[in-house]
């Protein structure tokens, strides 16, 4: 058994030529297992394969499957496929099966949720600020280059925020998506973890044997066989005031925990942050005033039967601020949620001891959109 | 035909008796020892135990031939930013390790393949 080394470049002697894509090997501290990493979807994919000479096939597998959603779904790719659509102004489109079930998933996400994650809420996004690629975004500098002013400043008023359209103004039927003009979708809340869904089934079944796990920007997924008492997985609180990750403290209760099925996915208000008119603001947006969310919580992670799933209920639970604990538990989703003070609550058996197995996920509550199918069907 | 003798034949019942007895507790035992001996050699160990091993060099479960990884290997933080583990870095910052090269059929924007 060949085990990689941080820093040694791998032949591809067994994968056709044709899109070279670099990752980067992350020592890890083990041979038992094989970590990759590399910048995507305007975040970080990392990949984790056991055993470790199979990780060429994962990576192989799993890019293809990124550069497809990314391919559909990026609102910052001038060519993707619903930048397209988003030029057309509105009518109906027949879109391919991956875009279909990207939508859908996003629909049923907001059907789900009662609304808390929409995926409407494109140009209130783009009003706010939040409209190109976010590495493009200087977080320290106001929208027009200005550096932002200190506390002691009162901050403009914010114009007045567009009415999110909701998402029962889309439709979509099968492969037929229409869209009223003036709509465009941001699929943030269920995007990243559709993409590590459907890359963590591709790797498992590339590598035939063993097991994956997929990150994409902190949205993970596992498939195939999870090593001895799953994967372990460190929940990081972002809560720097540059609004850089932060680990938090080395034994904050659920800090590390273990996965063998599943998914787990963390949403924060302390990460992405940038400004406008003086004014802190973040991607989570309550789509029912136009405004970043502003409830008790900074940083949510929820686990559950998928990623998708599970970075809808991380988002929602923001959202819906006083009321997330109880629909959490009403969904029987295990859940971590940290208040904007640092008091960390445990649900639904969250491990509360540092490296211990989460609680099998239930089955999925995120139900299809009618005449979509999970896992993409193809053309 | 020679009758049989009645306390020669129960003798020999009880000897057979005891003897099926006998070769039955010797593959029970034989059975919980080679039970124990697995077990012991599977190296199966606690949360409390790998907890105190994070960061050690892992180590292959023996009989389940599942890889035992003891160190996390990625983070789950704010949504769209990955704060990788083990090592502290910030959003986008430099990353270890040289690049690992792979060659893939990449579907063009939009296009299902």
């Amino acid at each position: 058994m060949r085990t990689l080394q941080p820093g040694a470049p791998v032949s591809p002697s067994s994968v056709p030529e044709l899109s070279r894509i670099a990752w980067t090997s992350v020592g890890i501290r083990t041979d038992t297992a094989a970590v990759a990493e590399r910048d995507a979807l305007g975040t970080t994919a990392r990949i984790a394969v056991w055993p470790p000479h199979r990780l060429i096939a994962a990576l192989a597998a799993a890019d293809a499957e990124i550069g497809r959603l990314d391919g559909e779904a990026s609102r910052f790719r001038e060519d993707s496929e619903i930048s397209c659509i988003h030029r057309a102004a509105g009518g109906t489109h027949w879109v391919t099966h991956g875009l279909a079930e990207a939508v859908g998933v996003a629909l049923a996400a907001a059907r789900w949720t009662g609304g808390l994650v929409d995926p409407t809420i494109g140009s209130t996004l783009i009003s706010l600020g939040y409209d190109r690629d976010f590495s493009a975004i200087r977080p320290d500098l106001d929208d027009d280059g200005r550096r932002a002013p200190d506390a002691q400043t009162p901050p403009e008023p914010l114009p007045r925020p567009d009415q999110v359209p909701g998402w029962q103004s889309v439709g979509l039927d099968g492969t037929r998506l229409t869209l009223p003009a003036g709509i465009l979708l941001d699929l943030g809340a269920t995007a990243k973890g559709l993409g590590s869904d459907r890359a963590a089934a591709a790797a498992a079944a590339a590598i035939t044997t063993g097991g994956v796990l997929v990150s994409l920007g902190g949205d993970i997924a596992v498939a195939g066989e999870a090593p001895a008492d799953g994967w372990p997985i460190a929940i990081s609180d972002s809560a720097s005031p540059a609004g850089e990750p932060w680990p938090g403290p080395p034994r904050a209760p659920g800090s590390l925990v273990r996965l063998a099925l599943g998914a787990v996915a963390t949403s924060s208000v302390t990460c992405r942050q940038w400004r406008r008119n003086g004014r802190l603001m973040h991607h989570i947006v309550d789509p029912r005033t136009g405004r970043p969310a502003a409830g008790p919580w900074r940083t949510v992670s929820v686990a559950a039967a998928t990623c998708a799933e599970a970075n809808a209920a991380a988002t929602a639970a923001i959202v819906a601020g006083g009321r997330a604990e109880a629909w959490l538990a009403a969904e029987d989703l295990p859940g971590r949620l940290v208040t904007h003070d640092g008091e960390v609550r445990l649900l639904g058996g969250w491990p509360d001891s540092r490296d211990w197995p989460l609680p099998a996920p239930p089955l999925p509550r995120l139900a299809p959109w009618p005449g979509i199918s999970r896992g993409g069907d193809r053309d | 035909m020679q009758p049989e003798n009645p306390g020669r034949s129960g003798g020999l019942r009880r000897v057979r008796r005891m003897s099926n007895w006998t070769a039955v507790a010797l593959i029970a035992g034989s059975a919980a020892t080679t039970g124990y001996f697995a077990r012991a050699s599977a190296g199966h160990t606690s949360p409390q135990t790998i907890a105190s091993q994070a960061g050690g060099t892992g180590t292959t479960a023996q009989g389940t031939h599942k890889a035992c990884v003891t160190v996390p290997v990625a983070t789950s933080g704010g949504s769209g930013v990955t704060a990788q583990a083990p090592a502290t870095r910030a959003c986008g910052a430099a990353k270890n390790g040289s690049p690992i090269v792979i060659y893939v059929n990449r579907p063009t924007a939009g296009q299902d393949d």
